[in-house]
């Protein structure tokens, strides 16, 4: 009687904590792949007949394309992912082109900077539309062969280095107390 | 970060006592020093890597079995099959109710 008292009460504990706490074996979420990114406009003094404007999600304001401007976009910003819109307005006639979006965008080499780093040249294609091609820029650090530490003890994998260390120091006491248990277990035989 | 641990094991540690009842302190322990190893590496990997959530958590089941049956002298087939209920629940519920695709 008392044994199924604590079954049912077993089975409601672990119904109400799954219910409040279901995000438990997913455990952290999962970070995005998305880097911050820096986008170049390289050749926009290449047009002089068209004047270019840039707005930026994270603050709603617009722009006025200089050569070599260089715009950051973070993954999390306060808005959520930011993101540009670029277009360009015809000096003559005054004549809005079509716009297009950058977005921040996936890490371009295995190990690589917290930032991506992106080119854009503007062209206008047959039909007079804007256009745009991208260069991933390299910075010196991925061309270099860097030695990579199994455990890093520096940033940014600080928070999995408290992971790292509270699975290694876990382990090492289940392996004492396996070891202790083996012992004690000849001592017997002994 | 780490009260999802807390609440992993929080889940899981009833979970092995609707099973088996002796040695509660000693069973309390070995779950929390078992969850405390396997609940990193899982989450380190699937931070890291594009290993599928089940694979993880299939590897982490088998470890799991491993330590019951070792630690806590429970047969093997009922030692994966404790561990293989804990880690569905917590696995499972999770995805459910919130709406994770896997």
């Amino acid at each position: 009687m008392k044994k199924m008292q604590i079954n049912k009460l077993s089975v409601l504990v672990i119904l109400l904590l799954s219910r409040l706490f279901a995000s438990a074996d997913i455990a952290l979420p999962k970070q995005k792949n998305q880097l911050d990114t820096k986008y170049y406009f390289a050749n926009v003094d290449s047009f002089a007949t068209h004047t270019f404007y840039v707005k930026k999600s994270a603050n709603d304001k617009t722009y006025k394309l200089k050569q070599d401007a260089a715009f950051l976009l973070k993954v999390n910003g306060a808005k959520g992912d930011e993101r540009l819109e670029v277009w360009a307005v015809n000096k003559s006639n005054q004549q809005k082109s079509n716009s297009f979006i950058l977005i921040t965008v996936k890490p371009t080499e295995p190990i690589s900077s917290s930032t991506n780093y992106i080119a854009i040249t503007f062209y206008f294609d047959k039909a007079g539309k804007l256009n745009y091609k991208q260069t991933v820029l390299k910075p010196d650090c991925y061309s270099k062969k860097q030695f990579v530490p199994l455990l890093s003890l520096n940033k940014p994998a600080s928070g999995f280095n408290s992971l790292s260390l509270l699975s290694i120091f876990s382990f090492l006491v289940l392996l004492s107390a396996f070891l202790f248990a083996k012992m004690k277990q000849r001592n017997v035989y002994v | 970060m780490f009260k999802y641990l807390a609440l992993t094991i929080a889940i899981e540690i009833p979970i092995y006592f609707l099973f088996d009842r002796k040695r509660i302190l000693y069973s309390v322990f070995i779950l929390v020093l078992a969850n405390c190893f396997t609940w990193p590496i899982i989450n380190i990997l699937y931070q890291t890597t594009n290993i599928h959530l089940l694979i993880l958590e299939s590897g982490v089941t088998i470890v799991e079995a491993f330590i019951i049956y070792w630690f806590l002298e429970q047969k093997f087939s009922k030692a994966f099959f404790i561990s293989l209920v804990q880690n569905s629940v917590t696995t499972f519920l999770g995805i459910w109710i919130n709406n994770i695709r896997l």
